[in-house]
């Protein structure tokens, strides 16, 4: 396991608490993830990693909301996922998480600005302006105005990139993102999410040691577990 | 940032960018003509078609009531089981304060062709200050020819009947040979009016003389329209109907609806059932599209747009695509029976009104059934909706 050191003082965002997800029910229960306890910073690259049908993936969701726990609790600022309806967890992914899924997921019929934009807070005036500056930062500026399916896919997962940040959100979590492209713009991905470290956490799901070398922390995975 | 960049983030770019969300339906429909406008056209001719066979079905009751609505501008007592209206009941029709004037009538029958078949048609034989008496009433002005002759085999009509019949001034309208239009001595057409009462109208003195069995009747008149009505509901309590008939626009109107109302009700069945047909055949073609969007959803929830917030997008989304397909549908019905009208209709003489609201109405149920159909399974797949499912599925 990879550890670069995180400000021992900062109180986590996010917290697991022996978190458990199972499918299926009776006899035939199977646990993507079985009793985990993690804390995640507020700020910092942090890496899961672990080989396919570790639970990693399974473990983004639980902390993201898209998934409720079968047993356990997520928690984020103390605030239990549990004690929130549906409205309330979706709240929260639109106005302080962003994604990046291994598929580029982008609307067809929008332009990648539009996609982008799409993910704007309700309401923001200043959406636009950020969008280019983040196509900017990206080295995506001339693809404002193309729609996805003239896009490379390394051009379009920087695009949903720029969709997760475009809220400024306090967490990114991203799942897999390089695993559809080639080695180089994998990389660059990867630098570009990293980059945000500073302004928020950074949560990447790989199997690939070489995405997250940079990572402050990094939770490795094994068997629907945290391997300690 | 390059020039055209630093251009795009000039204020008034970033307005005009913000004028249409990403999300909003207009755009969406725009991107995507090929799933939207299939469900628009279907909405299009299925309106177009219920409104049309409404129009032309309600173009009978329209028939009818312009054909006679000369009753509404005067009203008729004929004998029964006589050749006159006995004094008694003459009698009573002027002791009503509301009558302004009467004089007698003797009618002879033609007939005017209608898109159900040939409707009888009065000619009424009376005397000079009669006709001009009615014609006055009715709004009408003689636009061609001169009126008939006081005891000749004379007729002047509306230049719509005349229209409808085919005849031009010195046309034989009644003659001995016709079923239907029959007299004994030909009556030739010597004038044509104008105006919005259809009327035919001949000399009493020449009724009198060539239609023996003719019976004499009492033309009544108030001073207007609303006294009229008033009038003939005042004749209809008192007049002794057992030795008389009064012909009203209200008792018009009631056995106009009496004789339609299975007709009505026929054409009610046949347009609930296309309705539902159409309607559940395009809603279904509209969830098709939506369940393609599937994915779309499926990633606007995970990152973070509320279930409710996507349903009303597609009700947004729907609800515009019948609006505009509704409204196009009526659009194009108007122009289709305008069409019909100037080619088919008036140059023969008939009747249909492309602005006929009610016919509309029928087509209302149609746009929401599409909807309901359209939008039913996809709110409750939304209900259901895992976008992680969906999300795995894909990567």
């Amino acid at each position: 396991m990879t550890h670069s050191e995180i400000e021992p003082r900062e109180s986590p965002l996010i917290r697991a608490c022996g978190v458990s997800l199972a499918y299926g029910d009776g006899d035939r229960v199977t646990y993507a993830l079985s009793d985990v306890s993690l804390a995640l910073p507020a700020r910092g690259f942090i890496g899961v990693m672990g080989p396919s049908g570790s639970g990693k993936s399974s473990l983004l969701y639980l902390l993201s909301g898209l998934k409720r726990p079968t047993s356990g609790e997520v928690e984020m600022e103390g605030r239990r996922y549990s004690d929130m309806d549906e409205r309330a967890i979706t709240r929260l992914r639109r106005e302080r998480f962003g994604f990046v899924f291994q598929s580029p997921f982008l609307l067809n019929y929008l332009t990648a600005l539009e996609n982008v934009l799409a993910a704007a807070p309700q309401g923001d005036m200043q959406a636009a302006e950020r969008a280019e500056d983040l196509f900017e930062s990206l080295g995506i500026v001339g693809l404002a105005g193309k729609f996805p399916h003239h896009l490379s896919g390394g051009e379009r997962q920087r695009v949903c990139i720029a969709r997760a940040m475009i809220s400024d959100p306090e967490v990114i979590f991203a799942d897999e993102p390089t695993a559809a492209l080639d080695h180089a713009n994998g990389h660059v991905v990867v630098d570009l999410l990293a980059s945000y470290r500073d302004r928020g956490a950074v949560i990447v799901v790989t199997h690939d040691p070489e995405m997250v070398a940079g990572a402050d922390k990094v939770f490795q995975m094994r068997d629907g577990g945290l391997d300690e | 940032m390059d020039t055209a960049g630093r251009r795009m983030r000039s204020p008034e770019a970033a307005t005009s960018r913000r004028l249409v969300h990403p999300l909003s339906s207009i755009l969406y429909f725009r991107r995507n003509p090929g799933r939207t406008l299939p469900v628009a056209f279907v909405i299009v001719v299925a309106v177009a078609l219920v409104a049309s066979v409404v129009t032309v079905v309600n173009s009978i009751d329209l028939t009818v009531l312009t054909m006679y609505g000369y009753q509404r501008h005067f009203t008729v007592v004929t004998p029964r089981n006589a050749f006159t209206v006995n004094d008694n009941i003459a009698g009573t029709i002027r002791s009503q304060p509301l009558v302004r004037k009467t004089f007698t009538a003797r009618p002879a029958l033609t007939v005017v062709k209608t898109i159900f078949g040939k409707m009888p048609f009065v000619v009424f034989g009376m005397s000079k200050q009669g006709r001009e008496t009615v014609l006055q009433q009715c709004g009408l002005r003689l636009a061609t020819g001169r009126m008939p002759a006081e005891g000749a085999p004379e007729v002047a009509l509306h230049a719509d009947i005349a229209r409808n019949r085919k005849l031009k001034l010195g046309d034989v309208v009644l003659k001995p040979d016709s079923e239907d239009s029959y007299s004994l001595i030909p009556m030739r057409l010597v004038g044509t009016f104008e105006g919005p009462v259809w009327l035919a109208l001949s000399s009493e003195s020449f009724i009198q003389a060539n239609f023996p069995l003719s019976t004499q009747g009492i033309v009544i008149l108030a001073e207007n329209e609303r006294d009229q009505r008033v009038l003939d509901a005042q004749l209809d309590k008192r007049l002794d109907k057992s030795h008389s008939r009064l012909w009203t626009y209200a008792s018009l109107v009631r056995e106009t609806q009496d004789a339609l109302s299975s007709l009505y009700l026929i054409m009610n069945v046949v347009i609930t059932i296309i309705i539902f047909a159409i309607a559940f055949l395009t809603g279904m073609l509209a969830n098709i599209y939506f369940m393609q969007r599937i994915p779309e959803f499926a990633t606007l929830a995970a990152i973070g747009y509320q279930r409710r917030g996507l349903l009303t997008r597609i009700l947004a989304e729907t609800a515009l695509l019948c609006a505009i397909g509704w409204f196009v549908g009526s659009l194009l019905n108007i122009a289709l029976l305008l069409g019909i009208k100037a080619s088919i209709m008036t140059p023969r003489g008939l009747l249909v009104n492309p602005f006929d609201l009610s016919a509309y109405r029928y087509t209302i149920p149609l746009p929401l059934t599409i909807g309901m159909f359209a939008i039913l399974p996809i709110s409750r797949r939304l209900r259901r909706l895992d976008p992680v499912s969906i999300i795995e599925k894909r990567a």
